[in-house]
This record gives C-alpha cells, sequence and structure tokens, in this order.
C-alpha cells in the first residue's frame, strides 16, 4: 500500500475494477477483519485515527457512529440506516466523482464496515442524478459483491437523487429520501435519534466512508500518521479556476495550496495568485499570506475560515472577484429550497444585485444592501440551514477583501478584460 | 381729552385712505394650487379613473364624510360603484388627498361651493369625478401593483422551470 | 418554572417552546409560520429573540422563539438591538417582492403582515430590482388567491395538508418561486379549505363571497353567533355592511371549535342573502300584515296543533309549545328521529361516560364510530377526530425526545402511528385513512358489532375484531365512543350506551344529533310527525309549522297525511319551501342570523346567537308570544318564561349576559361613512338601530375587545386573525374570561331508560342517508356559494338489486311514487338491500323503488 491508498488502486483510465480485480488488489481484507471486531471496537479505531467527515462540516466520523444505538434499543419499530451522501453539488467539488466511477468497491468496503460499526441493517447510497456512470459503478459493485456472498446480510442500493444542491444536506437529504422536497429539518432531533422513517440514520460522505477500509488495514496509527496534522488520514484535494492544470491530488491532510497549486501547473491568467477558496464555492476568499497555511479543519479554522471539502477555487489577478461572486450567488440563490425568509429571498436579491455591478448598473444602496445581507444572514442560526451562510461566506469575505474592485464596478463597471470570456449563463437572466 | 382728539384723527384719518374691498364676485380671489378647496377624483394619464375604493379616505376622515362602495371589473381592477362625500360636513382639512395611495382623491382650488338645499351638498361619483388628472400628473397605481388587470403586461414566473 | 422576559418574570409551565410561551403570557413576539394548531416549524425567521440561558450568560443568542424549547432560569429579550435589527430585515427580505397591493387588497385592515411590517418600523423601500410575479388559479366560489402577495409562511400547505388531511393542494417550485395552491383550476376537495382565507396571514388567499361584496374590515359590524349548520355549534363571527352579511369567520372557543370551521358553517349564513319571503302570504298570495295577525289570532282561537322544527331556535320551538300546549307540541321530524333525540338527551345523562367536547374528541387516545359519517354530518368533529389520530405519533416522538410542538420533527419521529381508531361505517368513508379499522357493515350490523365491542369487555365470548377494538378502548386512558343520527337507526346509540357502561366513567361519549336545534326541541319534548299526523286524523285542527321545509325532514308521505287532517296550515320560516305556497297562512321570520337566539349543540351545551344582519322582520318567537297572549318584548323576558316553564332549561339564561350587560359594541371604533348621509345634523335613517334582546349595539357606542364579556366578543384586540391568540388563557386554552354556553347535561344525573328498538321492514329497500359535507339539507344550498360547491343531489344502489329491479345505470325512478331527485347510479359499495340517497330524512327508513314511467 502507497502512501495514497485513497486513489492508489485506482486504473489509469479510471474504469471501476471488478470484483476479482479488486480481491487480487487486497480489497475486502479490511471488511473481514472489522467483521471480526465488535461494532464499538471499530469507531474505537475510527475515533482514534482521527478520521473528520469529508463533506464538508468535518465532524469526526467515530464520534457520529457513536451516537447510534444498539438493535432494538430505541423506541419504535424498524432498522437503523446508513446513508452514504454522493449529491457532489458545490461548486469546485469533483472529488466524489472520482470515488464513485473508479473505486466503487473501496466505498462498498466502507460501507459495509460503517454499517458493522453502526448497527445498521440497511443502506443507501444517494447519488446524484447527473453521474451516471458513478451510479452504474457503485451499482454493480453492489451487484457483484451480493452474487459473492460479500454483504453479510446489509440490504443496500443506490437511490439516484431526483434533487438538487440542497440534498446533500444530510437532513435534507433523508427528506428526499422519504418521497418529499427538500427541505432541511431542524436539529435537534439529530438523525442519529430521529432520521429517515424516523430510525436512528448516520449519513456519511463518499470520501470519508472510502478511507474506512484504510483504517481498519492500516490500523489507526498508520492512518493518522498518513497526515501531516492532528486530523488523520490523505484527502482528495481539488484545484480548479485559473491553474493551468486543475484537477485532483490525493495528498496528506495540511498539505498546503502552494504545494497543490505547483501541483496543478501553478497560475494561469496573469500568473498572479489573487485569492483562492479553500473548500469549494461556499467558503471565504484567502490571500497569498495563507500559501503556507497547512490545509486542514483545524487550521483553517483559527484562520477564520472552512475548510469544507477542500476542493480549492483559484483567482489570479487578471479574473474579475466580483464576477466569481456573482456566479456563487447565482448558483446558491437558484439552489435555495424557498424553505426560510434569509436564503428565500436575500440570495436571489444578492444575485441580482450581483449582476447589477457586472452591468454597471448597481447603486451605492446596493452595496449597503449586500453588507446587510452577509453581517444579518451570514451568522450561524440566522436562517434555517448552512446554504445561506455558506454562500454568505464568498460574499462577506470578497466585500473585504476586494473593497476596491466593487467600489469601481459601482463607478463604472466591471474594469477587468472579459473578451474572451463566454456570454455567460446560457439561460440568461440571473437568478 | 387728548385721547379723544387721538382716536378721531385715527379713525377718520380712514375716510381718506384706499379702500382695499375686493369687488367679489366680479373680481374673484388668486388662490395658490395648494388652496384645500372642492374634492375631486381624478383619472390616470389613460383616462381610466384612478380610485380604486381602498376606504383609506373614508377612513381617515375626520367627520366620517366620505361613503365608498368597492366594486370589480371583470379583469380584477377594483372601482368604486359608489362614491359620495358630504360637504354639510367636510372641513377640507385634506386628509383624504394625503391618505390616498393612488392620487385619485384631490382637493382644488375651488371654493365656491355654497348652494341653498343641503340635499344638492351630497356629492355623488359624477360630480366628483373630473375628466383628467389633477395635480399628479403622470402616475398610474396599477403600473406599481401587483394584482393583474387588463392590459396589464406582466410575465409570471414558472415555478416548474427548473433554471434559472 | 422561571423565566425573565423583557425584564418580568413568569412563572411558565415547561414542556412548550418560548413563542408559545411568551404569547400565553400576553407578550408579543412577531412571528408569522407558527399557529397554535400548526405547531412550531422555524421557516419565517421573524421570531428571533435575544437569549441568554441563565444569569451567568452575558453574551446570550440570537434564537427563533418558537423552535427553542422554554427552560428554567432562561432570560429573553424581544427588544434587544440585535434581534429588532435582524426582524426588521426579515420585513424588508419580505418586502422585497410583496406587491404594492394594499389599496386593492381585500386583507388590508386585518392583515397580520400589515401589522408586523408596521411592528418591525419598515418604511422605505431600498432595494430596486423587479418584484416577481406568480400565475393564479381558480380556487373555486370559496377562495380568492394572489400568489404574488406570498410570504412563504408555509401556513396554508400545513393547514391544507397536514391539519385537514387534503391532498389537492400543493407547494412547488424553489427559492423566491415556490407557489402553493391548487395545480389545476377547481374548488378545493376539503371541506375544510375556507379556513385558508384566516390561515394565511396576508391576502393570498380570502373568503371570496366577501371579496365580492367587499367592505373593509373596519366598516363592518362584528356580531358573535353560532353556526346553525350541524348540531356542532361552532362559535362565528358575523360580519355585516350595509344591511347585507360579508363574511363569516371563526370566533374561538378552547371546547368546541378551536380555531377552525367548516365550509358549511363559513358559507351557510349566506342563505340569508338568498331570495326570501318578505311578507305574510295566503296559498301563495301576498296579504298585508294586519291581515296575516288576524288570521294568525282566528287560527289560534280554535286551538292549534304545534309542529316545532330542529331548524328553530330553543325560543321558537318553546314559544310555540307555549301557544298550543304541551300536549299540542310535536317535532316537525319522523317518530323515529324525535324518539332518537330525545334517547341521546336520556343516554348523555345516564352516563357513566363523560360527555366529549371537539376538543375531547381531538385528545382522545382510542376512538370508535358506530355508523356515523362524521365528515357529512358534524364536520368540525371530523377534523378534531383527525388530531386525536395523530396521539400515538406524539407519543413515540415524546419517547424519542421530541416535544409536541416541533410538529414536523413529530411527523419524522412518530413513525406514521395510529392511535387506535374503528370506524365502523356501510361504505367508505373520509376518515378511513386515519382509521386503525376502517370497517365495513351494513347499517343494521353497525349496532351488532358495537354490541360485540360491549360484550367483549365485559369478558364474554366476541367476534375477532370486536375483542382487538375492546382491548384498544380498554387499553385507553380516554377512550372515545361516537354515534349520531346519521344512519336514521337508534341502534349505533344504543350500543354506545352499552359499551360507555362497560368502559365506566373513563369513557367519553360524542351523541350527534342531525341538526343545531335537534337537541333543544327534544329537551322540550314533542313526539314525531306520525302522532301529529294521527292526533289530527283524530281532531282535525289547525296547525302550526315552524319549517316550510318539513317534507324534507320528515317523511313525505306523513306530512301529507297532516297537511290532509289540518284544518288550516299555518307556516312560519324564514326561507321558502315545499309547504309555503301550501299554507292557507304564511309568516316570513327572521333568519337566524337576524336574531338572537339559543342552540344547544350536542354536547348539551346552551349558546347563545345574536343577530349578525339588521331585518324587520322579526324571529318566530316575537310572532307567537303575543297570540298566546304573552307580554315577552325581549329575549331576556322570553328566556325568563322558558326557565320558568322548563326547570331542566333553566340554566339557559346563564348561556351568555343578557341586554342590560351592554352596550357591547359591534362596530369598529374607525367606522367610516356615517355622516356621508346626513343631512341637517340626522341621519337619514334616524337613531341607530336599536336591538333589544341583546347588550350588543349597532354603534361603535360600547365596550370593544377583551371590554366584552366572552359570549359577546368578537376580537382579542389585534386586527387579524392571526391574533386571535391574544383571547385565550394560554394558546389553545379557554376564551379569557371562561369558554361561553351553559352544560345543560350532567352525566350520572337520569336514569337509565328503556333501549329504543329500530324497526324492520319488508316492504322496499332501507334507506341508507348520505351526508354531505357542503349541503345538508335545502337551507344549506340556499346559500349561494354553497349551492355552487354542493355536489347534486345522489341516488345509489348496488348493481345486484338495480337488476333485480331492471334498473339501468342513469334509471330516473320514482321513490314511493315520488320522482327522485337524481338519476340512479350503481355502487358496489352499498350494501345489497339498501338505496343511498341524499335527504333520506324525507323518506323514513323504508322505500319503494320502481322505474318512472
Amino acid at each position: 500500500m502507497t502512501d495514497l491508498p485513497l486513489t492508489g488502486r485506482a486504473r489509469p483510465d479510471r474504469k471501476p475494477h471488478t470484483l476479482a480485480e479488486w480481491r487480487a488488489l487486497g480489497g475486502y481484507a479490511a471488511v473481514e477483519r472489522a467483521r471480526a471486531m465488535a461494532p464499538s471496537e471499530v469507531i474505537d479505531w475510527v475515533e482514534a485515527a482521527n478520521l473528520n467527515g469529508r463533506g464538508g462540516a468535518g465532524f469526526p466520523a467515530g464520534r457520529k457512529w457513536r451516537f447510534m444505538p444498539e438493535r432494538g434499543t430505541t423506541p419504535g419499530n424498524g432498522p437503523n440506516y446508513l446513508i452514504v451522501n454522493g449529491d457532489e453539488m458545490e461548486p469546485g467539488a469533483f472529488k466524489d466523482r472520482f470515488l464513485l466511477e473508479a473505486l466503487p468497491h473501496q466505498l462498498l468496503e466502507g460501507a459495509l464496515i460503517a454499517a458493522h460499526a453502526t448497527h445498521c441493517d440497511e443502506a443507501i447510497v444517494l447519488i446524484r442524478d447527473e453521474y451516471r456512470p458513478g451510479i452504474a459503478a457503485v451499482e454493480r459493485a453492489i451487484d457483484e459483491a451480493r452474487n459473492a456472498g460479500l454483504l453479510g446480510g446489509l440490504h443496500i442500493r443506490v437511490h439516484p437523487s431526483a434533487g438538487r444542491y440542497i440534498v446533500g444536506e444530510e437532513t435534507a437529504l433523508i427528506t428526499a429520501l422519504e418521497g418529499h422536497r427538500a427541505v432541511p429539518r431542524k436539529r435537534p432531533p439529530f438523525p442519529a435519534q430521529s432520521g429517515l422513517w424516523g430510525r436512528p440514520t448516520t449519513v456519511n460522505n463518499v470520501e470519508t466512508i472510502s478511507l474506512v477500509p484504510h483504517v481498519l488495514t492500516l490500523g489507526p496509527q498508520r492512518f493518522r500518521a498518513l497526515s501531516r496534522t492532528e486530523e488523520g488520514g490523505t484527502k482528495l484535494y481539488g484545484v480548479s479556476g485559473r491553474v493551468k492544470r486543475p484537477g485532483l491530488f490525493e495528498a496528506p491532510m495540511g498539505t498546503t495550496a502552494r504545494e497543490l497549486i505547483e501541483r496543478a501547473g501553478g497560475i494561469s491568467g496573469d500568473g498572479t495568485l489573487r485569492a483562492f477558496q479553500p473548500g469549494g464555492g461556499a467558503s471565504r476568499f484567502l490571500g497569498p499570506d495563507h500559501l503556507d497555511t497547512p490545509l486542514d479543519f483545524g487550521h483553517l479554522a483559527r484562520a477564520g475560515a472552512m475548510f469544507g471539502t477542500g476542493m480549492l477555487i483559484v483567482l489570479d489577478g487578471s479574473a474579475c472577484p466580483v464576477g466569481l461572486i456573482a456566479r456563487h450567488m447565482r448558483f446558491y440563490a437558484r439552489e435555495s429550497c424557498g424553505w426560510c425568509t434569509p436564503c428565500r429571498e436575500g440570495l436571489p436579491l444578492a444575485a441580482k444585485i450581483l449582476h447589477a455591478f457586472e452591468a454597471g448598473t448597481a447603486r451605492p444602496e446596493d452595496l449597503d444592501l449586500l453588507h446587510m445581507t452577509a453581517a444579518e444572514a451570514g451568522p450561524r442560526g440566522r436562517s434555517f440551514c448552512d446554504l445561506m451562510g455558506g454562500a454568505m461566506a464568498p460574499l462577506a469575505s470578497g466585500l473585504e477583501m476586494f473593497a476596491a474592485e466593487f467600489a469601481a464596478h459601482l463607478a463604472g463597471g466591471c474594469p477587468h478584460d472579459k473578451t474572451h470570456l463566454s456570454g455567460g449563463c446560457p439561460h440568461g437572466g440571473t437568478a | 381729552m387728548r385721547g379723544i382728539i387721538d382716536s378721531f384723527l385715527r379713525v377718520g384719518r380712514m375716510v381718506f385712505a384706499p379702500t382695499k374691498t375686493r369687488e367679489y364676485p366680479e373680481v374673484k380671489p388668486v388662490l395658490p394650487p395648494r388652496t384645500r378647496g372642492r374634492i375631486v377624483l381624478t383619472r390616470d394619464p389613460d383616462g381610466q379613473e384612478r380610485c380604486v375604493a381602498c376606504n383609506l379616505c373614508a377612513a381617515v376622515c375626520p367627520v366620517d364624510c366620505i361613503e365608498v362602495v368597492k366594486a370589480e371589473t371583470p379583469d380584477g381592477r377594483w372601482y368604486p360603484e359608489t362614491f359620495r362625500i358630504n360637504f354639510a360636513r367636510c372641513i377640507f382639512c385634506g386628509f383624504c388627498e394625503e391618505a390616498c395611495p393612488t392620487s385619485a382623491i384631490q382637493l382644488t382650488p375651488d371654493v365656491e361651493l355654497a348652494d341653498y338645499d343641503r340635499g344638492f351638498l351630497q356629492y355623488e361619483k359624477p360630480d366628483l369625478l373630473i375628466a383628467g388628472e389633477g395635480k399628479h400628473p403622470g402616475y398610474r397605481y396599477w403600473d406599481v401593483a401587483g394584482k393583474a388587470i387588463a392590459g396589464k403586461v406582466q410575465a409570471p414566473v414558472d415555478p416548474k422551470d427548473l433554471c434559472p | 418554572m422561571k423565566i425573565t422576559v423583557n425584564g418580568r418574570d413568569l412563572t411558565v409551565e415547561p414542556g412548550h417552546d418560548l413563542l408559545t410561551t411568551c404569547l400565553s403570557h400576553g407578550i408579543e413576539v412577531p412571528h408569522f409560520c407558527w399557529h397554535g394548531d400548526l405547531g412550531s416549524v422555524g421557516a419565517c425567521r421573524l421570531c428571533a429573540v435575544k437569549v441568554f440561558d441563565d444569569p451567568d450568560d452575558t453574551t446570550g443568542r440570537l434564537e427563533m422563539a418558537c423552535t427553542t424549547p422554554v427552560r428554567d432560569g432562561q432570560r429573553v429579550e424581544v427588544m434587544a438591538p440585535e434581534a429588532e435589527r435582524f426582524r426588521a430585515r426579515i420585513i424588508e427580505w419580505l418586502m422585497v417582492n410583496h406587491p404594492h397591493d394594499c389599496a386593492v387588497c381585500e386583507e388590508g385592515g386585518a392583515c397580520h403582515l400589515q401589522d408586523m411590517v408596521v411592528a418591525s418600523g419598515h418604511r422605505h423601500r431600498r432595494v430596486s430590482v423587479a418584484k416577481r410575479v406568480h400565475r393564479n388559479v381558480d380556487h373555486g366560489p370559496f377562495l380568492t388567491q394572489e400568489m404574488n402577495r406570498c410570504i412563504g409562511c408555509y401556513r396554508c400547505l400545513r393547514f391544507y395538508r397536514d391539519h385537514a388531511g387534503g391532498r389537492d393542494f400543493e407547494v412547488i417550485g424553489a427559492h423566491d418561486r415556490v407557489w402553493f395552491g391548487r395545480t389545476e383550476p377547481g374548488a378545493l376537495d376539503s371541506p375544510f379549505a375556507g379556513n385558508l382565507a384566516e390561515v394565511c396571514p396576508t391576502g393570498v388567499f380570502d373568503d371570496r363571497w366577501w371579496s365580492r361584496h367587499y367592505a373593509r374590515p373596519w366598516d363592518m359590524a362584528a356580531t358573535p353567533a353560532i353556526c346553525t349548520h350541524c348540531a356542532v355549534g361552532c362559535n362565528i363571527t358575523l360580519f355585516e355592511h350595509g344591511g347585507t352579511l360579508r363574511k363569516v369567520q371563526n370566533r374561538t372557543h378552547g371546547a368546541v371549535n378551536g380555531s377552525f370551521l367548516c365550509d358549511r358553517g363559513r358559507f351557510g349564513p349566506m342563505a340569508a342573502e338568498a331570495e326570501r319571503p318578505l311578507f305574510p302570504s295566503r296559498k301563495g298570495g301576498e296579504i298585508p300584515w294586519v291581515e296575516a295577525v288576524a288570521d294568525a289570532r282566528a287560527l289560534v282561537a280554535q286551538g292549534a296543533v304545534g309542529i316545532g322544527s330542529p331548524r328553530a331556535s330553543l325560543e321558537a320551538n318553546f314559544a310555540l309549545r307555549r301557544l298550543v300546549g304541551e300536549d299540542r307540541f310535536f317535532a316537525g321530524v319522523s317518530d323515529d328521529e324525535a324518539a332518537l333525540v330525545r334517547r341521546m338527551a336520556e343516554i348523555l345523562r345516564a352516563g357513566p361516560g363523560r360527555i366529549a367536547s371537539v376538543r375531547d374528541i381531538g385528545r382522545a387516545d382510542a376512538a370508535l364510530v358506530l355508523g356515523e359519517d362524521l365528515t357529512g354530518t358534524a364536520p368540525r368533529a371530523a377534523l378534531a377526530l383527525r388530531q386525536a389520530a395523530r396521539g400515538a405519533e406524539k407519543r413515540l416522538a415524546a419517547e424519542k425526545g421530541v416535544p409536541e410542538w416541533m410538529d414536523a420533527a413529530v411527523r419524522v419521529a412518530g413513525e406514521g402511528r395510529r392511535s387506535p381508531i374503528a370506524l365502523v361505517t356501510p361504505r367508505p368513508d373520509a376518515l378511513d385513512e386515519v382509521a386503525t379499522w376502517p370497517l365495513r357493515r351494513p347499517p343494521a350490523e353497525v349496532a351488532a358489532f358495537g354490541r360485540a365491542v360491549a360484550a367483549a369487555l365485559r369478558g364474554e365470548p366476541a367476534e375477532p375484531q370486536a375483542r382487538e377494538v375492546a382491548a384498544a378502548l380498554a387499553a385507553a386512558n380516554a377512550p372515545l365512543l361516537v354515534a349520531g343520527a346519521g344512519l336514521g337507526l337508534a341502534g349505533p346509540a344504543e350500543a354506545m350506551a352499552e359499551i360507555a357502561r362497560a368502559l365506566g366513567p373513563k369513557a367519553m361519549v360524542a351523541l350527534f344529533p342531525p341538526e343545531a336545534g335537534s337537541l333543544g326541541l327534544a329537551l322540550l319534548g314533542g313526539a314525531g310527525i306520525d302522532h301529529a299526523a294521527r292526533a289530527l286524523e283524530a281532531e282535525p285542527r289547525p296547525v302550526i309549522v315552524l319549517d316550510a321545509a318539513l317534507p324534507d325532514r320528515a317523511p313525505a308521505d306523513t306530512v301529507e297525511r297532516l297537511m290532509a287532517a289540518a284544518t288550516t296550515v299555518m307556516v312560519l320560516d324564514w326561507l321558502n319551501g315545499p309547504l309555503s305556497a301550501r299554507a292557507d297562512l304564511m309568516l316570513p321570520v327572521s333568519a337566524p342570523v337576524e336574531a338572537a337566539g339559543t342552540w344547544i349543540n350536542h354536547e348539551g351545551r346552551a349558546q347563545r346567537s345574536f343577530a349578525g344582519r339588521p331585518s324587520d322582520l322579526v324571529p318566530a318567537w316575537r310572532l307567537l308570544a303575543p297570540l298566546c297572549g304573552g307580554t315577552e318584548t325581549t329575549l331576556d323576558e322570553m328566556l325568563a318564561a322558558l326557565a320558568h316553564d322548563c326547570p331542566d332549561l333553566a340554566a339557559v339564561t346563564q348561556a351568555a349576559p343578557g341586554a342590560a350587560a351592554g352596550p357591547v359594541a359591534r362596530l369598529p371604533a374607525r367606522a367610516s361613512g356615517r355622516t356621508a348621509r346626513d343631512l341637517a345634523g340626522r341621519l337619514p335613517d334616524g337613531q341607530p338601530r336599536q336591538d333589544a334582546d341583546s347588550a350588543l349595539v349597532w354603534s361603535m357606542e360600547g365596550a370593544h375587545g377583551l371590554d366584552a364579556p366572552p359570549a359577546l366578543r368578537t376580537d382579542a384586540g389585534h386586527h387579524s386573525a392571526s391574533g386571535a391568540w391574544a383571547g385565550t388563557d394560554g394558546v389553545g386554552g379557554p376564551v379569557t374570561g371562561g369558554d361561553p354556553g351553559v352544560l345543560l347535561l350532567h352525566p350520572g344525573t337520569g336514569a337509565a331508560g328503556q333501549p329504543l328498538a329500530d324497526r324492520t321492514g319488508t316492504e322496499g329497500l332501507a334507506v341508507l342517508p348520505l351526508h354531505d359535507p357542503f349541503a345538508a339539507s335545502a337551507a344549506d344550498r340556499a346559500s349561494p356559494p354553497l349551492a355552487e360547491r354542493a355536489p347534486r343531489p345522489r341516488l345509489l344502489m348496488h348493481p345486484g338489486d338495480a337488476a333485480h329491479l331492471g334498473l339501468a345505470e342513469g334509471a330516473l325512478v320514482l321513490l314511493d311514487g315520488v320522482p327522485a331527485p337524481a338519476p340512479l347510479a350503481l355502487d358496489a359499495s352499498v350494501p345489497p338491500g339498501h338505496v343511498a340517497l341524499t335527504g333520506a330524512r324525507g323518506h323514513g327508513l323504508f322505500v319503494t323503488v320502481e322505474a318512472a314511467p
């Protein structure tokens, strides 16, 4: 096993392995090992390995699993549910896609181990509908494993999502699985108390689950040692935006942006780094002064940002940051589920105002409105779920970091050369 | 004694002072446009009556001398089927004009409203409605209201449209 | 537990959310999506307040009060600057798309959104984006829709789908395009759809009749009244302007209707606006009042027989009984029905079961409904039973630590559990979906099933399903038993009584008579129409009938005998009916909404209704009292006479304060237009209309809001229906000052009595009554909106029976020789040997069916 366990076994053509091929590479040994341990012992290992959830929130996986009750100890009737969240729709995030398409058996192993640890008899892998190859790969892997008797009694299936971005939020995902509109739920009660169909449920990201077998194979200490920091394991980082070779790069947790940008071929455009978002579209902008900050949950939280998915979006000196923020707001405004007031009304408003900035028709009151939106809707708990908080991260940090740009747009429209860009959203309009 | 002569002189002087009598009604007073006189109901720029029978004028009237009854055209336009002001009671305060959200009801500088019969002081809509826009040209309430009426160009969103 | 709110120390009940707690203590917290009956969902984010957990907490947090559990030692600041600022932004966001419609919006003046916007201080629009515009859909005769005005509080959806169980109302779309309503044009299916007009805090959904006959909320006279369209007796407020009825709104009553009405009650009173008899007539020809009164005196002098009506007020029926004498007073219903309703009162008095109010129905933890189509006969009770079904769900959720007020979480954590409810009906029922045991039994076997349940409770052998139901009832803390007169049979009520005896005092019993005045009429005594006919055949006399539509509610052939045997027929009614043109003397009287009167509901609760619509006609008792030399000129005097003659009913005088308790204003202080027609300092109509029968005055000079006694109160001091919480002692509690009305029947105060047996027949098919939630009778169909909504009369038969009689689908038939009001429809859900029809009371228990020539 290499020091890049997560992607090390992927075929160069990224096609998924057959079961036989996978087993030849050592597959399902981790599952056997886990099944020989008590569920609580498996959780001990995962906790000791310091595996933080890779879906964006960074909640420790082991601690999340510990909330799940043993069979028959909870009021009501029905199984525990394990849900693997493959609804990857964050702008700038494309890591789960790779893991689904190229390494489905690895994912399945992780799901089997997680189900064992959390006393689940049912598991659902929810994958966004657009990831057709990923859906096919995982379904085939499940069939192969079932035929080979490897599922051990777990009922596991793939559920292509019929929803949008908000389905990536775990409670909205659960609600959507029940056949309702994908509106998030208030926590408490937490999914481990009352989740899918009111039953104890745990939801984990594809990357998190994919790392689980390696905790069992390597053991907690060696898994931790893969990382440069306290947070265990490797990370499937991504870099996109103004870099020469955007892509996915597995690296130890705590790798820096400088290293990742280098691996991505360096800055394109005018070659200078203006700013980057460390965690996909829903994270704050960081400047060149953070190029050497170890990229993990703890370090970035201390820097006032959020690590999120670890998918970097890079801005060079020639790109218009206001335009990027406008595009982000347009996305989040469209993806608002429409439940709570700040997001439902505030996001489309922000998107429309930013469109006006791009067009050069913004007024000074509009800048006030953007500041108001970021200040009043950004803090936790103001809106019903964290979509708004995520959307406000680039807006709030952008208003601060790019204040001069906003002022310039107010004065006379976008000062950047946009002639090489396409005409914007093909569907026209704003939000 | 001195005081009496003083008064005589003061008053007597006025005999020779020029008169300032205004020979009304041959000479009419010049009243500023803001003078709160006769109340009228105005029309919008295309000649439709502005009043939407919202009843705010009736509600704010300190003497309750306005009675409005709402009716609706088939295409949803609100209008007053009855609009009555009792000028025997009206105090010409102008609150109705201030309250009106459509600039329909306005006070004009016409103060020649006296009559011999109180019944004629009860003005109905035909007595109040004028042909023009009054003091607020160019305002059409239906342009800024959300309610749809005939001829109004609106582009309702399609909630089933996924994008944008 | 103790908390501090806005510097005030409060002792509060644990287990609630902070918003409900504040409102229950009269502390205003702005909110939209919260509703006392729909729980907390946290969607609108308007109820933000600053919460400090304990005295050591100096920073505090901004929390949404509706989803914050109340905890001991909390300190809450509603007006903290951070909270005010955030709430102002919420309003600003809502105003981004809210149209400039107040001037042309029905809700203006009674709009919760207006109140919240003013409270936030929002004045200027600094946003320059265009407002989004929505399509509207026709929602039928009851509701308007203007989706532009929607603020996305989701109350409509939660009420219609979650609370009322309706399916044809949805939310579609996302972000600021969410759209609520019926996606296809047409009237909503649920008979509770009209509540959307009050549930919606802005002008998206409003009462359509009111919109078409519009007057601003501050211009309408509001009168407290009682709905007279079924035996539940919901409390309503009648709104009048310019002499006509404009709108009916819910009037909170903690024990009866709570916050909701059914559509029949909401739109039924508009029958007062239908074409009505205004002058006396003789055989259909108009005569002057003087002549009519002379005729009446002559008729009475001959010793008349009186036929009371279950549609008439207690005072009307009493005045008639006093006029003709007890032994000549009969009930204007079949003998079977008269005996059944009397027996119902007897069963309720005997006990041991507690008499269930509608609120009790909603809190039952197990229920058995014997034969009654509640959605058709007592719709508001059906709505309550739907809530009772959620009991098991709430209990499981509580076990998982989810409190009842977290409504969305309860529906998830409760795993879809249902409280045990057995519904035993001949045909599929609207409540089947909430019943654990939706059981089909032919009418005659419904009682048998009930008796089997009683046997099982006593430990005797019984069929398995009866044993299951019995076990559920026995295990429950508040088991509910429901029966009524809906099948026209006494069996279900008797079986229910047997079960109650087996269950003991913990049983709650609800018996539903057919109409609002049925129980009052029964308590005054009097056998049914067959006895009356026989009495007249033995000794022909004049007959005085309080119902021009008597053939609609008593077997038509018996009515014919009655009419033939009577020497002269005098009819008093407010609507024309089959008897109007035939009557030797027809005297028009005021409609129930035009006069004060007393109505005794299914619980035996006497409630007073007041005149909400002015009329020059007088109520029936005012015409009847002088005819026997009575000197009563006011309702209070009439009630005193009633209390004197009927000691059992003496408590009805306590149902509401008398006329001396006034004045209580009907008009709000801001009513307009009063001097528009004033010439020379006098109002053209003279003094304001006088109301000698109540403390209410037809002007603004009297007590307003909470200063009025509960039975006379129409507003809680807030402009909109969303402010109703301010008029109760605690959210969901009784009306401040006590729920109005007085209970007349007390379990354990009467003898067990003799059970009634149902007649069996050999001639013809047995009648299976069909009940329609939108119209119980022709009187309801006189209301224009109900006429538009109510389905046509129906006639159904099992295909086997039809084949046997040689009848095909769509055949025109004669029922007892009279053409049926509808063509025949074949329906396999009708039990063989039965014919299901609307308006069954006009036919009795059996009917012969043959093809029309």
